[in-house]
């Protein structure tokens, strides 16, 4: 009977699509459905793959990258590499490059960039400035790959064609790193975020002559040697009057004032951390406040209001 | 005694989460331990004097989850001599070690019970700060860690961490889901540092394995910080496993993994590498913008501006958006963008060294800014932007939407100083008036807390009365920010419409009981929505209210005239504030500092009443620990004689029927708090005229059957009478104000719940302020360092405190008086002399103690039992020690004999958990040094410093005390001030207060009188010694020792 099974199951899968074989622990995109990329910048990047490859290759790439069919993805010089699992035992490996600037090219966008601050300001708040491409459009480049030349990629599948679907897959997975982190494009294009900010900054000081480096002319507090036997008689002893210390033991006025601030990960699609969470913080918020007014013979903390025991109710 | 120890060990992987190991130094064990040289080895000695793991458990094991924490040892290094390691300070001065030699650093092996951190943490947290039953004392360590949990606890509540998902350190570690305390709120920066400042060594004195090099001391700052990641870590995942979402048992979804994981005790990720990394990178690029206002020194801020004033109402103007970078342990330290764009990096050195990418640091935030204001990306067109200039409306939008969002981001906001003030806001005065016309009469009781009282409010800006035209002017120029009369004021969109409802209601008065007016006159709450700017009382009642905000300007009464004595100007002011509660019928707490003499203004205030009255319409009672039941006694008979005084104590003080007659026919009943408890009934049936309570803390226990009765007494007026700041001992404070004024502070639990723990143990600054300001009116204290006090003070006061002796100490007094006298007076020559000599000695033996008259062994359990309540002397000078310590004074305590010095030393630490210093004829000169060094220089000395009077005499020099006490009497005035003169002598700069304890009825009294009198007899006869005593005739003998006591008196334990 089983071996029966076996055969239809073999046969059924020569003639129907070909099925991947089923990727454990591999990276799953966090976009679930639709379109791919959350930002301007990451969707610009998308596009560039799309205009040069077929639609049903970049649906399978897409479904490829949902399914967790891309294996691993690593940086590398000027691009990235990652492994792809297809309908082979072993991975196809995939890689994605852009052309580097020449040094020149460099200096002529740090130049570009230097005389806005928006430009530093924005990167650095994990942002990729909306006019950046005009930026690089001055010095006379482009950022994002436009032609084909631009973009290089390679895949170990015996598909003929490129891009493949394992580079699509690669590629939707690498554009949502791009929302995560806009320095990665710069990376691609040959220059470190480190290079980068030198760069500008080196545009915009007033001593060209002395080189600025992070200054951090002293150690770090927690590195300086503090020796046990400077003090004999302050060994057993405080060293500070503790009681003025001051402490808010209440819940929070708005809850998961961290989550509101900093909003959901963009983890999973549909997944709402601060939602996932709220009675895990309520729970204990109470457990807390129990303990700390715990000694008014248990009708403290249980009294003690929290706004977000209150919500849940 | 034990002294118990928590010592913090971080886990040595980074998946484990760290453990406590708690440990305990055994005083019996140190005082009987030999002390054998342990020539410095590579294996480090058993600690000599610590509690083995299984006592340790046996002690505090029950219902802890120390019952089933592991044994376990670690090394640590202790300052020692050869012998040992020096025991911690809380043994120390009952264990006189040699403290004059450098000691070294040695390693000892230390035993005791380990937990893991979220168990350590809830015993850290349940351990009382004072100790558990006087036995076991917490050392600084366990003290220091529960501070720190504190912080762990405002964490969680607050709800101050995020779940992460952190980054392998080292080749073998993994990717572990971590719950991540984020503390860069305004004060957290300052409070770590003076965290990790007052890190006692102690807590460092494990060394850590170091795989590059020499083993190390982990810097405080570690220690500190790894305590409150992994305990904020390990308690999230305990606590909050209950309320865990939901998550597919068999999900192969990277997050639920990580979900998942950040509730197991196991905190690694259970998905493949490429997956965690994914998660790891989408994870801390969402994390951030958490550091996006700046790092742990530094934060981007914004100043902002107001325009120059003009006069018209006007919303015109132009507002300055500066650029700054605020230092966070000092926020007064501020680097403009000018700055920071243009200073070179060695001139940026100077401003601060902890300045680390400047540049970056401030475009990082003004690029976040920029996504809340739009202004602020504008700006950022420019090369090295600055600021940005605002009109009006984008100010206030700046000011009322963007400042949140931004402040709660962690940016450093400037607002202009007049922001959110009285003055630029709309408030509402407040207008009280008083329901009759008529000032109540100087008749007790007309007035009390639920008199009622008509109430006004009109809305103002600042000073001015606010017209409803005037109003409609303002908001008629459509900006919630215009300018009147040169100032800017807000006009928050729910502030104008709480001001139009406030007109709509046309009622604009109503009536409200003092209690409520008095709450607001001072200084809380909100009316209809609007603060509260001023409040306004008319007639008397603006009296009434002015007077008790500020007691310096009541107008001063008069002494009365049948005061024998004067009142010094301080003590005016204090009889005079007494007069105004007791004639608006509240109750009044006098606190002033012990020697001030709340005696004297009390017997005043009554002489006054006396006089006004001419006859008082019930007696005062008067409740008072036993030991000073005397001292009030002699003081009212001093500088009070018109007053009739009854004293109700002993067992053959009157009952019933005669009691009240008695009473009745007395101004003033004398009793205590222990016949309060025992004649509750019959001193609940008579209307007393005023109770006062003196040494009020004596009912702070609120459900104490003291505490009960006091509050039961039916009385016109009541007053308290303390030395202790009972403003900072809140769980007094109550019990006395409820006393006092029943409801003023509401409920116990209320009280608590708002008040006791946040002021106490989590150091709530508003709430304190807010207590102090409705509490304020109601006690007065003067302490002696006041300047108003000092000049009226003399340098030197001194004080005879008349102590009662307890019924074993009569017993016993009687009989040596009995027997010896007896023998004495069948005797001659040397015989009688040295039985003469005998005799005193031993009465005075008894005087101070009967343990030390019996020669009682120390007991090596330091068990309280055996000295307390045995004395009536040591209980007086506990009592006032007491206060001295908590306020913060150091006192020197003179005895003639050694033995007593060991009783003392023994029994003050017992009773009022301090450590003291033991100074005798056989201490060794260098031990003696550097006792008077540290009590003269270290503020972590020994508040007490107890000194046989023959080996503290000469040379030293303690003007660090303030107090003195003679506990015994040397009968020679030179060789007690000798005495006296080692705290009042050249450097003393404070008035110095001495005080020497009597024993009434006793030799002491007698003999003190005769030194007194100087006449006859005492000036020719009193010679050096006590020698002259031999020369008396058996009938002078007689009459000297001869114990002259209203009746016996049973001590109650000192609790």
């Amino acid at each position: 009977m089983s071996q029966y099974h076996d055969v239809e199951d073999r046969e059924f899968a020569a003639w129907g699509p070909r099925q991947p074989r089923k990727a454990k622990g591999g990276i799953k995109a966090i976009s679930a459905r639709g379109d791919f990329g959350k930002n301007w910048w990451s969707r610009r990047w998308i596009q560039a793959l799309e205009q040069i490859t077929d639609l049903r290759r970049l649906q399978r790439g897409r479904t490829y990258a949902r399914a967790g069919q891309v294996l691993k993805i690593e940086e590398r010089e000027g691009g990235i590499e990652a492994l792809v699992q297809g309908t082979r035992p072993r991975p196809y490996k995939v890689t994605i490059r852009l052309t580097p600037l020449t040094p020149r090219q460099w200096e002529k966008v740090l130049d570009v960039l230097a005389d806005q601050a928006v430009f530093a300001a924005q990167l650095l708040a994990g942002e990729m400035p909306p006019n950046i491409e005009e930026a690089f459009a001055t010095a006379g480049v482009n950022l994002f790959p436009t032609a084909r030349g631009d973009l290089f990629t390679s895949c170990s599948c015996p598909d003929k064609a490129n891009p493949c679907k394992h580079i699509a897959a690669a590629h939707y997975i690498l554009g949502e790193r791009f929302d995560e982190d806009p320095f990665l494009l710069f990376r691609m294009r040959g220059r470190s975020q480190d290079q980068i900010l030198e760069g500008l900054r080196q545009r915009r000081g007033v001593t060209p002559a002395v080189p600025a480096r992070r200054a951090a002319p002293t150690a770090p507090k927690r590195t300086r040697p503090q020796p046990l036997d400077a003090d004999w008689e302050a060994f057993w002893n405080l060293r500070d009057d503790l009681t003025r210390l001051s402490f808010q033991m209440q819940s929070p006025t708005i809850p998961q004032p961290l989550l509101k601030r900093l909003g959901d990960p963009e983890i999973a699609a549909g997944l709402s951390l601060s939602a996932q969470l709220e009675a895990t913080y309520a729970a204990v918020t109470q457990m807390a406040l129990f303990l700390a007014y715990g000694d008014l013979g248990g009708n403290g903390g249980g009294e003690t209001p929290s706004p977000a025991e209150n919500g849940r109710r | 005694m034990w002294v118990l120890h928590a010592h913090w060990r971080p886990p040595k992987r980074q998946s484990d989460s760290g453990e406590v190991l708690f440990w305990a130094e055994d005083l019996a064990a140190l005082t009987t331990s030999p002390a054998t040289d342990h020539p410095a080895a590579a294996k480090a000695h058993p600690h000599p004097f610590g509690v083995a793991p299984e006592a340790l458990r046996q002690r505090l094991g029950e219902g802890t989850p120390l019952a089933e924490a592991q044994p376990a040892a670690v090394v640590l290094h202790l300052p020692s001599d050869d012998q040992r390691p020096w025991p911690s300070p809380a043994l120390n001065p009952l264990y006189e070690i040699d403290q004059a030699s450098t000691p070294r650093l040695r390693g000892w092996q230390v035993a005791g019970l380990t937990l893991p951190l979220a168990k350590a943490f809830t015993i850290l947290t349940t351990l009382p700060a004072e100790g558990v039953a006087g036995e076991i004392r917490l050392g600084a360590d366990t003290r220091y860690w529960q501070v720190v949990c504190n912080l762990v606890l405002e964490i969680l509540a607050q709800q101050k961490y995020l779940p992460t998902l952190q980054a392998p350190t080292g080749p073998r570690e993994h990717y572990l889901a971590r719950w991540l305390p984020v503390l860069d709120g305004p004060n957290d920066a300052q409070r770590l540092d003076r965290l990790e400042q007052a890190m006692p060594p102690l807590c460092r004195a494990e060394r850590r394995p170091n795989p590059r090099g020499t083993p190390f001391f982990s810097p405080a700052r570690a220690l500190l910080d790894d305590f409150i990641r992994y305990a904020t870590d390990a308690l999230v995942r305990t606590w909050g496993r209950s309320q865990m979402p939901l998550i597919p048992p068999d999900s192969d979804q990277v997050q639920d993994r990580w979900l998942e994981a950040l509730f197991r005790p196991d905190p690694m990720v259970r998905a493949s590498l490429a997956q965690v990394r994914a998660l790891h990178s989408t994870l801390q690029a969402w994390l951030r913008n958490l550091h996006v206002a700046g790092d742990e020194h530094f934060r981007v801020a914004f100043l902002l501006e107001a325009p120059p004033a003009s006069e018209q109402p006007s919303a015109e103007g132009t507002w300055e958006l500066h650029y700054l970078l605020q230092s966070r342990s000092d926020p007064s330290l501020l680097i403009s963008a000018e700055d920071i764009w243009f200073k070179s990096p060695h001139e940026l050195v100077q401003l601060s060294d902890r300045l680390i990418a400047p540049q970056e640091r401030l475009l990082a935030g003004l690029g976040y800014a920029a996504r809340f204001f739009p202004p602020i990306l504008t700006s950022l067109a420019a090369r090295h932007p600055t600021g940005i200039s605002l009109d009006t409306p984008a100010a206030y939008r700046f000011l009322r939407e963007v400042v949140p969002i931004l402040e709660q981001a962690g940016f450093g906001i400037l607002t202009p100083p007049w922001w959110n003030q009285r003055g630029a806001r709309l408030g509402v005065r407040v207008r009280l008036k008083p329901a009759t016309p008529q000032p109540p009469s100087a008749a007790p009781g007309l007035l009390d807390l639920r008199t009622l009282v008509q109430f006004e409010w009109e809305i103002a800006l600042g000073e001015t009365a606010l017209t409803r035209e005037a109003f409609e002017a303002l908001v008629a120029l459509k900006s919630p920010l215009v300018q009147v009369r040169g100032q800017w004021v807000l006009l928050d969109s729910a502030q104008v419409e709480a001001a139009i409802r406030f007109w709509e209601k046309q009622r604009q008065s109503a009536p409200v009981t003092l209690l409520e007016a008095t709450r607001l006159a001072l200084g809380t709450e909100q009316v209809h929505d609007l603060p509260v700017d001023e409040v306004q009382a008319e007639g008397w009642l603006a009296e009434w209210l002015e007077r008790l905000k500020e007691p310096q300007r009541l107008s001063e009464l008069p002494p009365p005239r049948s005061l024998r004595g004067e009142l010094r100007p301080y003590q005016r002011v204090g009889f005079s504030w007494l007069a105004f509660f007791r004639r608006y019928g509240l109750g009044a707490c006098l606190a002033d500092d012990m020697g001030l003499g709340k005696t004297i203004q009390t017997l005043a205030l009554l002489l006054y009443e006396k006089e006004q009255y001419g006859q008082f319409p019930a007696p005062v009672l008067l409740v008072c620990p036993t030991s000073v039941v005397t001292n009030w006694q002699r003081e009212a008979e001093r500088f009070a004689p018109s007053l009739r005084l009854l004293v109700h104590q002993g067992p053959n003080r009157l009952r019933d029927e005669a009691f009240r007659q008695a009473a009745q026919a007395a101004d003033m009943v004398v009793t205590s708090y222990a016949l309060l408890r025992q004649d509750q009934a019959l001193l609940e049936s008579l209307e007393w005229f005023g109770v006062i309570l003196d040494e009020a803390q004596n009912i702070k226990n609120p459900s104490a059957r003291q505490s009960q009765a006091a509050r039961r007494l039916k009385a016109q007026f009541r007053l308290a009478l303390t030395g202790t700041p009972v403003e900072n001992r809140l769980d007094d404070l109550w019990s006395i104000m409820h006393f006092l004024n029943p409801g003023y502070l509401g409920s116990l639990e209320a009280f608590r719940r708002e008040f006791v723990l946040p002021v106490q143990r989590f150091g709530n600054a508003e709430a304190a302020q807010r207590l102090r300001r409705m509490v304020a009116p109601f006690i007065l204290r003067r302490v002696k360092t006041d300047p108003r006090v000092i000049q009226d003070l003399p340098e030197k006061i001194e004080v005879k405190q008349y102590c009662t002796l307890s019924e074993e100490q009569a017993t016993l007094y009687q009989a040596v008086v009995d027997q010896t006298l007896a023998r004495i007076e069948a005797s001659e020559g040397m015989q009688r002399r040295g039985l003469i000599l005998s005799m005193i000695t031993q009465l005075k033996q008894v005087c101070n103690h009967p343990a030390q008259f019996l020669h009682q062994p120390l007991d090596p359990h330091r068990d309280s039992a055996m000295l307390n309540g045995r004395s009536g002397k040591l209980n007086r000078l506990i009592e006032m020690l007491d206060e001295v310590i908590a306020a913060g004074d150091r006192a020197l305590v003179f005895t003639q004999f050694a033995e007593m010095g060991e009783l003392l030393a023994q029994a003050i630490p017992l009773h009022l958990n301090v450590p003291v210093y033991f100074l005798h004829g056989g201490t060794p000169p260098r031990q003696r040094e550097q006792m008077v060094r540290r009590f003269q220089e270290d503020d972590h000395s020994p508040p007490v410093f107890i000194l046989s009077l023959k080996a503290g005499g000469l040379g030293l020099n303690l003007t660090r005390a303030t107090y003195v006490f003679h506990f015994d009497r040397w009968w020679n005035p030179a060789v007690e001030n000798q005495a006296t003169d080692r705290a009042f002598r050249i450097g003393q700069t404070r008035n110095v207060q001495v005080h020497k304890l009597i024993t009434q009825g006793t030799l002491e009294e007698r003999i003190d009188d005769l030194i007194e009198s100087k006449i006859g007899l005492a000036q020719s006869i009193i010679g050096e010694d006590e020698s002259w005593l031999t020369e008396l005739s058996n009938e002078q003998l007689r009459d000297l020792v001869m114990l002259r006591t209203q009746g016996k008196v049973s001590y109650e334990p000192i609790s």
